[in-house]
């Protein structure tokens, strides 16, 4: 018999556990739910992790979109700083480290995801770390000091926001990365490279392509080996991506496949079990794939949905990907995908910035598959409503052709 | 509270966002057919000018994170924003446009 008994149970209080939440009690006042996280926090946004919390006192205040209080307010118990242990899918129960059994009659999984390690870091050394949580962006923002040399392990996203910051707290950063470009994973070289090339003016040493070697502690420095140098290093960051907190999805034998897979409504393989943010592999709108998005909106959208769902009311989560970062003043933004194959028309403008199109070539019908952004803020709110669409190219590709004009006459 | 003139109506852009100093604020205009709406030019989520972002509906999308605001009661109608952006009360006469501060 279960101790404690909600007819929505949500594990993990990230940011999607927050927004099924919210998507729950949008459609049901009288739903009763509960959070279940192992962080001591209330729910909280990352993205200000890798930016703001490094760059200003008290920066990480900005990641706390409710108080505690709200939550209570709202009648959505949390409960902080436990863990989920096992689900036993017959009786509906969740176990937990804190000898609370848990019923449910829907079971939201939003178990998020951990940073990849790499073999050749000492991650137990306090010199180097990862950035996932609120505490690591405390203790990497005390070692951002002038002159510390800082070398981050990865030319990603949060790679390069963080040596952004580093930079601006006058150290030195250093990226590296066993691809021979920055954002490899997720931009094509055409648009990486003005990104790259504007680490290297500010002053980020670039080190791309570059195997690691051994890292260990030598007095108050790491020294690194990166390829025929070594390096000495007041901070090492590790960003070389996440793996998803599957364990106990899997253990309770639902379909796992590099992430928890669902429908577009969230749904797993079982119907009390819903799966939502970061930790899910769901199918992608525009996209024809079954894909895990790490990104604020999954989190914030794909979850908003899936609470709705929970409760009763079918809600479709369909949105294309989307993707913002801001480093180094630059706002870059990143709409659908940028295939391989995909042909890449430029707008590029000296006052206005670049926005960069993906057209589909692979069935001869032009359709807009992506967009990415810098500094072209505006023209990505035109780019993500011409999504999946038909447009004229040659009038795309000239600039002095305002995007807003060709959006209305696609219509 | 006093009027002041800020722009001349058939100066403004349509469906874009304008921005103009007034008693030190920096606000943003938005021509909507016969209308003027002025509000705060700063997002209340980051260092963006809702000036420089895309309207539709009567609301604009902040072009760093594509919050949207009402442009008639500042309300953030979606995240990442989550505080309203000042509003101001606006006009147009003889061509004028004043906003109220």
């Amino acid at each position: 018999m279960a101790e404690k008994q909600y007819d929505i149970l949500i594990i993990g209080a990230g940011q999607a556990g927050r927004r099924a939440a919210e998507g729950v009690r949008s459609v049901s006042q009288t739903a009763s739910i509960a959070i279940i996280g192992e962080e001591l926090h209330a729910p909280y946004d990352r993205p200000p992790l890798s930016k703001e919390a490094l760059l200003q006192e008290n920066g990480a205040a900005l990641c706390d979109i409710r108080t505690h209080q709200s939550y209570a307010d709202d009648h959505i118990d949390l409960y902080l700083g436990m863990r989920a242990l096992s689900i036993n899918r017959a009786s509906k129960t969740v176990s937990t480290d804190g000898g609370v059994l848990f019923g449910y009659e829907k079971l939201i999984l939003a178990t998020g995801s951990r940073p990849k390690m790499l073999p050749v870091l000492p991650y137990d050394d306090e010199l180097v770390r990862s950035l996932r949580t609120k505490e690591d962006a405390a203790v990497i923002a005390g070692r951002l000091r002038p002159g510390a040399l800082v070398v981050i392990v990865g030319a990603g996203f949060i790679g390069l926001e963080v040596a952004s910051a580093a930079l601006a707290r006058g150290a030195k950063p250093v990226v590296i990365d066993v691809a021979d470009r920055v954002l490899g994973r997720v931009l094509p070289r055409t648009i990486s490279e003005p990104i790259a090339q504007a680490h290297r003016e500010a002053g980020v040493e670039l080190l791309l392509g570059a195997s690691l070697g051994v890292a260990r502690r030598k007095a108050d420095k790491i020294e690194i080996g990166v390829g025929d140098r070594t390096l000495s290093a007041d901070l090492v960051i590790s960003g070389v991506g996440v793996t998803p907190n599957v364990e106990l999805a899997e253990a309770a034998g639902l379909e796992v496949d590099d992430g928890l897979v669902v429908t577009q409504t969230g749904h797993t393989s079982d119907p009390d079990i819903l799966g939502a943010g970061e930790v899910v592999r769901h199918p992608v709108a525009l996209t024809n794939d079954v894909l895990r998005l790490e990104s604020w909106q999954v989190a914030e959208k794909q979850a908003y949905a899936v609470g709705r769902n929970a409760a009763g009311v079918e809600t479709v989560y369909a949105e294309p990907p989307w993707f913002w970062s801001d480093q180094l003043g630059m706002n870059i933004q990143l709409v659908g995908a940028f295939s391989p194959q995909a042909r890449i028309i430029p707008r590029i403008s000296e006052s206005c910035g670049a926005c960069y199109f993906a057209i589909d070539e692979s069935d001869g019908s032009g359709r807009i598959l992506g967009a990415a952004t810098i500094d072209a803020g505006a023209d990505m709110s035109v780019a993500r409503r011409l999504m999946g669409r038909r447009i004229d190219l040659d009038a795309l590709a000239d600039t002095n052709i305002p995007l807003r004009q060709i959006m209305k006459s696609s219509r | 509270m006093t009027w002041t003139t800020v722009a001349k109506f058939d100066e403004l852009p349509e469906e874009e966002g304008v921005c103009v100093v007034a008693e030190g604020r920096k606000i943003a205009l938005f021509k909507i057919g016969d209308e003027v709406f002025a509000i705060d030019d700063t997002c209340s989520h980051a260092e963006a000018q809702l000036s420089q972002g895309f309207v539709e509906d009567c609301a604009v999308e902040c072009p760093l994170h594509q919050a949207c605001f009402d442009l008639r009661t500042g309300a953030a109608l979606s995240a990442p924003a989550t505080e309203p952006v000042n509003t101001y009360p606006a006009k147009v006469e003889a061509g004028a446009v004043l906003i109220e501060l």
